[in-house]
């Protein structure tokens, strides 16, 4: 093993996962940035193992508070979205009727209903309980979210794999088809798909998949490269190890401990995807209930001053939205042990 | 130039592939230009004309070649099946709006992103650092609509100094005189404001981010600690020494960011029901008025792949390492 040189800066590129969100186009630049990566942890591997000191630092790092408070928020969501049904909520798309019925409209948090009731999170301008279609919406976000990632996971995972293990023909044929993908910009490709495909769940996850899955592929490839040049793998190979087993039980781990903090800002993109979808009417059909459809509903309302009726939704979407955010900025520390902090 | 010259190949594949993308995908449509002309007051005989006419019976390949031909030769992307109004001539007026927007707000982005990073590496771990750091962090992870939902709040409602819609904008090219040149500038400067502030905040916590950690790198360097023991003052330093080799990989993102933001603008110009190249995307979706969506489609994605190009060719000069290692090879 040569001397690793030591680290340059603070951090190589606290950004790193986050440019291949937004697409930075440069391969080169990713595996670039992920080599640095991966020879700071390796540095702050060997020198925890002569020092002490160094191995205490390593033992002693906590995900913190802040990790700690998204995730319960992320569990607490998802406990209320999955089950919705048998929780003692209002229908969240029933409309009061008759003469009272416009008394019940757009009533701010914590206010009663006519017959007494409450209404804990108010209600939207048709009178509609929005806690209640607050969490109907939430369990669309979730969905979609979690579903598009993992599904583009999967896809996106096995095509990196492939083309960074086998490269050539294989890599130039996966990498061209990726461009032509990103060629689109994100929102507008999910629109149309969506236009094609029609309203619905589980064509706003087809969407988002397709979204996603150009992005995941390169991340997975440009990790893939990396780990290839290892000695692990080359002792595997040499071992005699089938190429199946060496992706999948040499890389896979690797690449996903690697990906893992990604996961979660993944998510929160297609989540702010999805609301991007639901305002421009593009998500699930009303009456059901979806974040942005809700926010979108609600913008009447915020210009005449009750910025509360699109204030719940968006409140309930930025806490998700910033929670998964935390989440994965927290793991990536938790995981990049920099050698220069120790 | 080799190497220009395999780029601009591979530029002519994406192209081709994304043109004829485009149209399969439109072509998939439901409710084609035939029911958009018709409504439900057709005749089978009617609709047959009609499909005889557009074309529609021929194969697939055909079809694109001849919308190929149609784009390339006369620039003719077809009309609107709802109303007749040429796509090129729509598009010639939102692609301005939309041009100016993402601009702008590139604009509003890069000086207060450039401002925000310098202070922040001035004194890294400082108050500003960390202030600004935990500002971004929360800007990065909130998408643009909500942000949209908290200026109209702020500027529009609760204190009205701006309006809460924009569909006023216009982008005059032919006006006779510069005074008048200049209050159409001024009022759509005006009134993009919120929208431009909107698509700016995410990119301006991402610029000044990137610039705060390079310039951080940027000032262990030897060079840096010469200037200091030369007795230079901190301000010469930073201007004149540290920001140049900083901004590298400032500029790439910004590069591909213009990129983005023509994307990025479809939800804000929806809120804002700004006249631009998103609007006419999603109304085109709701009227599912295909050729104009189609129009629209390659128009953003061809101007979405032509950025990229340029920043990946300006990419490969800026960077030293990766010229120098081309040279060498």
């Amino acid at each position: 093993m040569p001397a690793l040189p030591p680290e340059p800066g603070p951090e190589p590129s606290p950004l790193g996962d986050r440019n291949a969100l937004m697409g930075v186009n440069n391969l080169a630049a990713e595996v670039g940035m992920i080599e640095q990566e991966h020879a700071s942890i390796i540095g702050a591997e060997l020198k925890a193992q002569g020092d002490p000191e160094a191995a205490a630092a390593l033992a002693k790092r906590k995900l913190g508070l802040p990790f700690w408070i998204a995730i319960g928020f992320i569990g607490l969501l998802t406990f209320l979205a999955v089950f919705a049904d048998w929780l003692p909520l209002a229908d969240p798309n029933e409309q009061p009727r008759g003469a009272s019925a416009r008394l019940e409209q757009s009533l701010p948090p914590f206010s009663y209903r006519v017959d007494g009731t409450l209404a804990p999170l108010g209600t939207d301008s048709l009178g509609r309980d929005q806690l209640a279609r607050v969490i109907y919406g939430s369990r669309v976000a979730l969905v979609v979210g979690f579903a598009s990632i993992a599904i583009g996971l999967v896809i996106g995972g096995a095509l990196g794999l492939l083309s960074g293990y086998f490269r050539r023909a294989v890599d130039t044929a996966t990498m061209a088809s990726m461009d032509v993908l990103l060629a689109f910009p994100a929102l507008l490709l999910a629109l149309v798909i969506v236009a094609i495909r029609g309203k619905g769940v589980v064509n706003s996850t087809i969407a988002l998949t397709v979204v996603a899955i150009p992005t995941i592929a390169r991340l997975v490839r440009a990790n893939t490269l990396t780990f290839s040049q290892r000695e692990f793998v080359l002792a595997a190979r040499t071992l005699g190890a089938s190429h199946l087993r060496v992706i999948t039980k040499e890389l896979l781990p690797n690449v996903f401990l690697a990906l893992l903090p990604f996961i979660p800002l993944a998510i929160a993109v297609a989540i702010a995807a999805e609301g991007a979808l639901a305002y421009l009417g593009q998500s699930v059909e009303p009456p059901q209930a979806s974040l942005g459809g809700m926010i979108s509903q609600g913008q009447p309302q915020l210009e005449q001053g009750k910025w509360w009726v699109p204030g719940v939704p968006i409140l309930v979407l930025v806490m998700l939205l910033i929670s998964l955010n935390l989440l994965g900025d927290r793991l990536r520390e938790f995981f990049s042990i920099k050698e220069s902090a120790l | 130039m080799a190497f220009v010259a395999k780029k601009v190949l591979q530029l002519v594949f994406v192209l081709l592939v994304v043109s004829f993308l485009t149209f399969l995908m439109l072509d998939q449509l439901e409710g084609d230009v035939v029911d958009v002309r018709c409504g439900l007051g057709c005749t089978p005989e009617q609709r047959d004309a009609l499909r005889t006419e557009f074309g529609l019976d021929d194969p697939v390949p055909v079809q694109y070649a001849r919308w190929l031909k149609e784009l390339v030769v006369d620039g003719n992307l077809g009309a609107s099946g709802l109303n007749g109004v040429p796509v090129s001539e729509s598009l010639a007026d939102k692609l301005p709006v939309t041009l100016f927007l993402v601009v702008y707000s590139q604009a509003i982005a890069l000086t207060f992103g450039l401002l925000l990073g310098m202070s922040s590496a001035r004194k890294p771990g400082g108050l500003v650092d960390r202030l600004s750091s935990a500002v971004a962090g929360i800007a990065i992870s909130v998408p643009n609509y909500v942000v949209a939902f908290v200026v109209i709040l702020l500027f529009a409602v609760t204190i009205p100094i701006f309006s809460v819609t924009a569909q006023n904008v216009s982008i005059e090219w032919l006006l006779p005189d510069i005074p008048a040149q200049l209050s159409n500038l001024g009022n759509n400067l005006y009134l993009l404001f919120l929208p431009a502030i909107c698509l700016a905040l995410a990119e301006l916590a991402i610029y000044a981010r990137l610039l705060r950690n390079d310039m951080v790198a940027t000032l262990q360097e030897d060079y840096v600690t010469m200037a200091r023991a030369k007795g230079l003052p901190a301000k010469q330093i930073m201007r004149r020494h540290a920001f140049r080799p900083s901004t590298f990989s400032l500029a790439t993102v910004a590069g591909i960011n213009m990129g983005r933001l023509i994307g990025g603008t479809i939800i804000i110009e929806a809120i804002f029901a700004i006249n631009g190249m998103g609007l006419y995307v999603v109304q085109s979706i709701n009227q599912r008025d295909a050729i104009p969506l189609q129009g629209a489609v390659l128009v953003i994605a061809t101007a979405y792949v032509l950025i990229n190009f340029i920043v990946d060719l300006l990419y490969a000069y800026l960077d030293p390492r990766i010229r120098h290692a081309r040279a060498a090879a």
